[in-house]
């Protein structure tokens, strides 16, 4: 752990999906800078892209007139990632989870989001208030299993 | 430079689609159309070639889970190949490896219809 692979990064960008890539490779070249892997900063990446896009398309309907706040906190632990918004909150008692077992039996289309979050991230974490936040935490030392 | 291009070419009697940029719900609608278009033609039997694939999000897979139904009814198969890392997880994770057949390279995936070794999903990505 260096000096280097601590710091803060913030964005303010329109709620439109023309965004969401610029983003996405913030997300992925701080979790590079950070010291994490090529498959981790790609799956903070692809965490990163699913939590934006549930903001414009959920959170504020599609609208493309509001704006989002992306963060990025490199701490000595951990990469933590804040999707910052003041559209309608997502619930934490709302969230079902799909079982991928039944979904690819049943054939279903959309609603994968959230799941990917959870599984690419160690933290996922909604806040409610004035402004609503999205919070996705990557640590040093996973949770989870990392495949190669 | 468009965010995402698909070139299509027929080899083997199968469709192959070449992707070249990232699928996310600002490109979907590119993907989404050349998929379609294989299925207008009646081209049933599609390779997907990931070679130039940065990532794909979850629009795209729901892309994949909407036309697996109309392509498996009609005899034909969706294969994809040349994953990258990043694009491998995603699949892996959520257990779509199970669903889309996924190869190393394109050779192997065409080798595979003409009766050849089958080494479907040892896909690994490729970094």
């Amino acid at each position: 752990m260096t000096d280097q692979q601590k710091g803060n990064i913030m964005v303010t960008f329109p709620s439109q999906n023309q965004y969401v890539h610029m983003i996405t490779m913030v997300a992925s070249n701080a979790a590079s800078i950070a010291g994490f892997d090529k498959s981790v900063a790609g799956k903070v990446a692809i965490a990163t892209d699913e939590a934006v896009t549930n903001v414009i398309k959920h959170a504020y309907g599609g609208k493309p007139n509001h704006t989002i706040t992306f963060k990025v906190e490199i701490t000595p632990e951990s990469l933590v990632i804040k999707i910052i918004h003041t559209g309608a909150a997502l619930s934490k008692k709302s969230i079902v989870l799909p079982d991928m077992k039944k979904y690819i039996e049943e054939r279903r289309r959309g609603g994968l989001g959230l799941l990917i979050m959870n599984q690419f991230m160690d933290e996922v974490d909604y806040q409610e208030g004035k402004q609503h936040c999205c919070q996705m935490t990557k640590y040093r030392k996973s949770t989870k299993t990392e495949q190669k | 430079m468009a965010e995402l291009q698909v070139h299509a070419t027929q080899k083997d009697e199968a469709r192959i689609l070449y992707i070249d940029g990232f699928i996310n719900a600002h490109t979907v609608q590119e993907f989404e159309k050349s998929v379609q278009s294989a299925l207008e033609e009646k081209n049933f039997r599609i390779l997907i070639n990931c070679k130039d694939l940065q990532y794909i999000n979850s629009s795209g897979l729901g892309v994949l889970m909407g036309v697996i139904e109309e392509i498996q009814d009609n005899d034909g198969f969706l294969y994809l190949s040349n994953m990258n890392e990043t694009v491998f997880n995603i699949f892996d994770t959520l257990g779509f490896t199970h669903l889309f057949k996924v190869f190393d390279t394109e050779e192997e995936a065409i080798s595979s219809l003409q009766g050849g070794a089958d080494s479907g999903n040892s896909a690994q990505g490729e970094g």
